[in-house]
């Protein structure tokens, strides 16, 4: 499986999915959580969660 | 050869008859035509000078083929119904066989009369549609490239056949696999047909050869030797100065000074007609030389055509390209984009409604109309005009277009087939030494497809099995707890570049079929 690096946008790809990749093991090693936002935190306290219904 | 010596019915003075079997030679002296006759010769006629083409062949000329050896004793000039000549050499082969070598535009067709013709049971000149594809005997199928009626023109030395001046010539050319050409010729009560195929000179083994460098052979005291090459004459509808680059081919020239559309023969000009509407000016100026695929060019002509379509004109524009070596190419440009077009035989191509195969290929269709001729300028090999308007069929398969163009008038019917292929901006400017050509915008209708999304791909698929293999392999270490919302959003980031990449090339296919009445992108909104 030969890969042509040649193009503009194969390089950056190749640069960025490294990056993302040492990133999420960096993340994944030290326990990284992903961040909760305060709305979706908010619709899961409520019974029927975003949609509002419920018993 | 036994030679049979004669006296010219007109002149008096010696003509030779070197075949036994030629029929008719024209006497050197006067042009008369010699007809042999039941006990003296007979005079038919005097036929007007040999119009100079760029023939590199010449009558005395020997040679080969397979194995036979021949001399070339005489031709016929035959004037096109579209205007221009060709050349109908002769070749007389020792056992007494005759050839018939065409010679048009660069190439040679060698063909043999088919003795016993009536026994295939030739079809009717009336029958025969251009594109008509049929089954010749041990020929195998065959198509229908162009039916029509020539005229006989000059002639020189001998000729195997009644040849008389100015008779018309009812003809029907064919193509057929591996180079095949076929003629039918409709010019007595049954038709004849002549069966061969287009040739190399060098297949022909022609002795006094000389090749000077360009590989075209350039025979000694050869047509091509004497030729001018570019010819200097004055406008007859305002005196201004025009420069001739193809003399001896050029059918149709316009005058740069005052717009005037000109007959040409053989140098000699004749007003034809005023162009009209704004004028253009070519990105290329006309006299440019060039060298694509190996081949150089002289830039020669250019012309607007376009297509109307519910009541909205789609222009774009044509440069005509001549090499001595290959004959006529064409650079095309619309909107922007560019392609290099050569002539292919109609044989090659199998064309239906929606789509044409060529070279194992399938093309789509794109686009069926009609062209009309709105501009020329500089010279052409046929007699263009403005408002001449031919049928058109473009088929596509990014990089190459297959383009077939239907021309019909009295006298003839014709069907051209070209591929055209891709060409950048920089291809262009660097093949002709010009300088900032205005780039394209948008997509070009046989603009290649980016190829980058193979090799995204691929990378994708790498950074997929990275990811999974961290989060794997990161949940049985259990070095701290995995988090798999980080993890999904990872994969979707990662994803990002290739996905977006496949939007791209959907979207460019769309707008590449966005002028097409045929698109597959179309919804039934549109």
């Amino acid at each position: 499986m030969k890969i042509d690096l040649t193009s503009a946008i194969a390089k950056f790809y190749l640069g960025m999915g490294s990056i993302l990749c040492v990133l999420y093991l960096a993340g994944a090693i030290s326990g990284f959580k992903f961040p909760v936002s305060s709305y979706a935190s908010a619709a899961s306290r409520s019974s029927g969660g975003s949609w509002g219904y419920g018993k | 050869m036994k030679t049979r010596v004669a006296n010219c019915p007109s002149c008096g003075g010696p003509v030779e008859f070197r075949s036994r079997t030629s029929l008719v030679t024209v006497c050197d002296f006067c042009q008369t035509v010699v007809a042999r006759g039941d006990k003296e010769v007979e005079d038919h006629g005097k036929v007007a000078d040999l119009a100079l083409t760029d023939s590199p062949l010449r009558r005395g000329v020997t040679g080969k083929f397979r194995g036979k050896p021949f001399e070339l004793v005489g031709r016929v000039q035959y004037k096109h119904p579209a205007g221009g000549v060709w050349d109908e050499w002769y070749l007389s082969f020792s056992n007494g066989k005759w050839g018939w070598l065409a010679e048009a535009q660069g190439k040679f067709y060698l063909t043999f009369e088919k003795k016993r013709a009536s026994k295939l049971d030739l079809p009717a000149m009336d029958t025969l549609e251009p594109g008509k594809r049929f089954k010749l005997g041990r020929v195998g199928e065959i198509t229908v490239a162009e039916v029509g009626v020539a005229q006989t023109g000059a002639a020189e030395g001998e000729i195997p056949w009644n040849f008389r001046p100015g008779a018309p010539h009812p003809f029907a050319d064919l193509h057929g696999n591996d180079k095949q050409f076929v003629t039918f010729d409709y010019s007595g009560e049954t038709p004849r047909l002549f069966i061969g195929a287009e040739v190399g000179l060098e297949a022909l083994q022609l002795s006094n050869v000389g090749w000077d460098g360009t590989g075209v052979p350039g025979i000694a005291g050869g047509a091509a030797e004497t030729k001018v090459a570019a010819l200097s004459v004055n406008c007859p509808r305002c005196a201004g100065p025009l420069t001739l680059l193809v003399p001896d081919e050029t059918e149709r020239v316009t005058c740069p000074n005052c717009s005037s559309l000109l007959d040409c023969n053989n140098g000699k000009l004749e007003f034809f007609q005023t162009l009209k509407g704004r004028a253009l000016k070519p990105v290329i100026p006309l006299g440019t030389k060039g060298t694509l695929f190996g081949e150089e060019y002289t830039l020669i002509g250019f012309m607007e055509r376009v297509a109307r379509y519910e009541g909205t004109a789609y222009p774009w524009t044509e440069y005509l390209l001549h090499s001595p070596q290959v004959g006529y190419r064409w650079l095309v440009r619309n909107q922007k984009h560019w392609s290099f077009v050569e002539p292919v035989s109609p044989h090659e191509v199998t064309l239906s409604y929606g789509s044409a195969m060529y070279d194992g290929e399938n093309f789509a269709v794109y686009d069926r109309g009609d062209a009309t001729v709105r501009y020329v300028l500089g010279e052409f090999y046929w007699k263009v005009s403005a408002g001449e308007k031919v049928m058109t069929a473009d088929y596509i398969a990014p990089p190459r277009m297959i383009s077939s163009e239907r021309s019909e008038n009295e006298n003839s019917k014709e069907l051209n087939i070209s591929v055209g292929t891709y060409l950048t901006v920089d291809e262009v400017e660097k093949a002709f030494g010009v300088e900032d050509i205005a780039r394209p915008f948008g997509v070009g209708v046989i603009q290649p497809k980016p190829g980058f999304f193979g090799d995204l791909a691929k990378l994708w698929g790498v950074f997929l099995a990275a990811l999974i293999l961290f989060y794997y392999s990161c949940k049985s270490l259990k070095t701290a707890p995995v988090d798999g919302e980080f993890f999904f959003w990872m994969l979707v980031a990662v994803s990002a570049v290739p996905l977006g990449s496949l939007f791209y090339l959907h979207s460019f296919e769309v707008q590449r079929w966005s002028d097409s009445d045929y698109s597959p992108y179309a919804t039934d909104e549109e």
